[in-house]
């Protein structure tokens, strides 16, 4: 080669060399579409996903700078390995120790999903945010102080700076960092999802248990997503103590009177204790409540209103069936992990 | 011929249109009964002989439409502006480049309409961090009066009015129409006055015992049915 040559020749690998890093660096947080799942309701558009927002999502949802005592963040609500759920606390504490009136959801595959809380009051995922940071028995801050604690710090203004090309942090920049990390929880490598992609086989209980299921829940549970996404009085006793009415806070109509967003059952199993108040302990206690006799409650939702008859190894075989829905890859998924120093 | 006359004319008008381009602020006055607003420090007499001292006021106005009815034309100004007492900018709107020469009258929110309140994260004037937000009903607070008054049963006597909500059947969104007696030239004049008075929104509350409206309902409709009777033309 002549001189001329290698230099050209040196130059053309580097620059194709430095094009696949940069790319690569930049783009390496990716929402996965996942085969069989209805299109996502979140407007990727007005938010693009990039890895500096995604990590500054996360660094956020882990920092207890967000409560106004920097004692509590949204992790203390929210751990990975149930599934981003307060495991076995019925009702989800608090600053000061302080007790919520109702049970932490899971949060899982949210881009799916039209209301958020349980009555459904948030209409948009990134204004979910400030329901926890606003409320007094659980982060007790608002959100001028926040961004006013947060322009404090050298370490966010220059991370607000990579993400959103601003180092003046506003509301409107925490809501969406926040939001990047909330869509990448994306839960879609259970055993289920390698049954119906055909890379595994359910066992002959698990089977006989996704039959039952599809026949008596999947009504309300459907899809890949497990839930349709709408409110049902599923007949639960009311607890006078709590006095939640679920969607009837928000709507104001009776007919909304002890209605609750259907919850997906993605992770079920490691999400106990159940309901909008966290009233069972474990799935056993879940399925005997569907096994009572519901024909003579005039308020349940019509599809439960009647009793659901379970055979032989029905039960046994439906909790086996909700067991597939676990999905370790995302439980134990580094990527959603307090990385402290990034 | 005829083409060649028209296009000839077009050009002009065009000229003529871009080349004239006015601004007008308008400028809002918190007022209660004529008396100019002041936080905390004042007492009012609205319908009795109680004085109420008022601590915040906040409200939202937006999509400002300027007419000029003669010629049909419109200046419309997409964005929504937060008027805060303890912010006096705020109350001046600056409106830029209108090409209408005349207006004769001036439509406007109160309040944030439903597209926006379904939008997500906003920034400016709309962000959260505003403290115009409901968070567990999401929803911006398109009006906020707070205060003390000894008529109040309430603790502290104090009275607070959060007014919003954008859900049928509580949507508590309110268009202004506001007719200038004669019309205003924007070539020699660019400033407008637009007063608010406060004791028309209290008008039919009876503070005594209905003193805390917080969240979207049928009592936040009643106070905000009284929006559009707040706002005159100081002309
Ligand atoms: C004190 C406990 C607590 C903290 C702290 C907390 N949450 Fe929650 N979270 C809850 C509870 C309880 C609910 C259900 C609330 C309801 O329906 O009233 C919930 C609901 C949610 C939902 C809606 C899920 C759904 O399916 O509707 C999201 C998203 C969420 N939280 C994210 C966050 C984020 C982000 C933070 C940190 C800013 C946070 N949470 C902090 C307890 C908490
Ligand atoms: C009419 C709609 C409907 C049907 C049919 C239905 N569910 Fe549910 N399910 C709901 C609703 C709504 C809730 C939440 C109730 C609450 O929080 O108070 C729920 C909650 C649950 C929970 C608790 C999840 C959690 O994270 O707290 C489990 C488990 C569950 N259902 C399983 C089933 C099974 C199994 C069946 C079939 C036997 C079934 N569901 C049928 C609507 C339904």
């Amino acid at each position: 080669m002549k001189k001329n040559q290698k230099i050209v020749f040196v130059f053309f690998v580097s620059t194709i060399f430095s094009v696949v890093f940069f790319s690569f660096k930049k783009d390496k947080i990716e929402f996965i579409q996942p085969k069989g799942f209805p299109k996502p309701l979140y407007d990727f558009s007005k938010n693009p996903l990039t890895d500096a927002g995604f990590k500054l999502g996360r660094k956020l949802f882990y920092d207890p700078i967000l409560s106004k005592d920097s004692s509590t963040s949204c992790n203390s609500c929210h751990l990975q390995f149930s599934g981003f759920t307060h495991v076995d606390h019925a009702l989800s504490h608090g600053i000061h120790g302080l007790k919520g009136n109702r049970n932490s959801p899971v949060l899982v595959n949210l881009a799916w999903q039209k209301f958020f809380m349980l009555d459904g009051g948030v209409t948009n995922l990134e204004l979910q945010p400030l329901a926890p940071l606003t409320n007094p028995v659980e982060m007790d801050e608002n959100m001028a102080h926040v961004v006013m604690k947060l322009n404090r710090s050298h370490y966010y203004r220059s991370h607000f700076q990579q993400a959103f090309g601003d180092s003046l942090i506003t509301g409107q920049h925490v809501l969406k960092a926040l939001t990047q990390f909330l869509v990448m929880l994306e839960s879609y490598h259970s055993k289920f999802d390698k049954v119906m992609n055909g890379e595994e086989k359910f066992s002959v209980e698990e089977e006989n248990g996704f039959r039952f299921f599809k026949k008596n829940c999947a009504a309300c549970h459907i899809n890949q997503t497990f839930t349709d996404g709408a409110f049902h009085n599923i007949g639960l006793p009311y607890d006078a103590e709590l006095k939640d009415v679920g969607r009837m806070k928000i709507t104001k109509d009776k007919r909304d009177s002890l209605k609750f967003k259907t919850p997906t059952l993605r992770n079920v199993a490691a999400s106990y204790p159940y309901m909008h108040d966290g009233r069972f302990k474990n799935l056993d206690e879940v399925i005997d409540f569907y096994a009572t006799d519901k024909s003579n409650n005039l308020a349940v939702d019509k599809l439960l209103r009647r009793k659901i008859i379970f055979k032989n190894n029905d039960k046994k075989d439906l909790l086996a069936f909700l067991k597939t829905l676990t999905d370790k890859e995302f439980l134990n998924d580094l990527k959603f992990r307090d990385w402290v120093n990034e | 011929m005829k083409i060649f006359i028209f296009s000839w004319f077009a050009i002009l008008n065009w000229f003529s249109n871009n080349s004239a381009q006015h601004n007008l602020q308008i400028n809002f006055q918190p007022v209660v009964k004529n008396i100019v607003l002041q936080l905390n420090t004042k007492a009012y007499f609205i319908h009795s002989q109680d004085s109420i001292f008022i601590t915040t006021f906040k409200m939202y106005v937006g999509k400002i439409i300027l007419n000029d009815e003669e010629l049909k034309e419109q200046f419309v100004d997409e964005n929504y502006h937060l008027l805060n007492v303890e912010n006096v900018e705020s109350f001046k709107i600056d409106l830029k480049n209108l090409t209408l020469k005349k207006i004769s009258s001036i439509d406007f929110f109160v309040g944030v309409d439903s597209i926006e309140n379904m939008k997500g994260a906003l920034d400016g004037d709309l962000d959260v961090s505003n403290a115009m937000y409901w968070t567990w009903n999401s929803g911006f607070i398109n009006f906020k009066l707070e205060g003390h008054s000894p008529i109040c049963k309430s603790i502290h006597h104090v009275f607070e009015f959060h007014i919003g909500g954008f859900k049928h059947p509580n949507n508590s969104l309110r268009k202004v129409h506001l007719q200038l007696k004669t019309p205003m030239d924007l070539i020699s004049k660019n400033n407008l006055i637009i007063k608010i008075d406060l004791a028309e929104a209290l008008n039919n509350i009876e503070l005594a015992t209905n003193n805390s409206i917080v969240e979207p309902s049928t009592e936040a409709l009643k106070m905000a049915d009284n929006f559009a009777k707040m706002f005159s033309i100081s002309e």
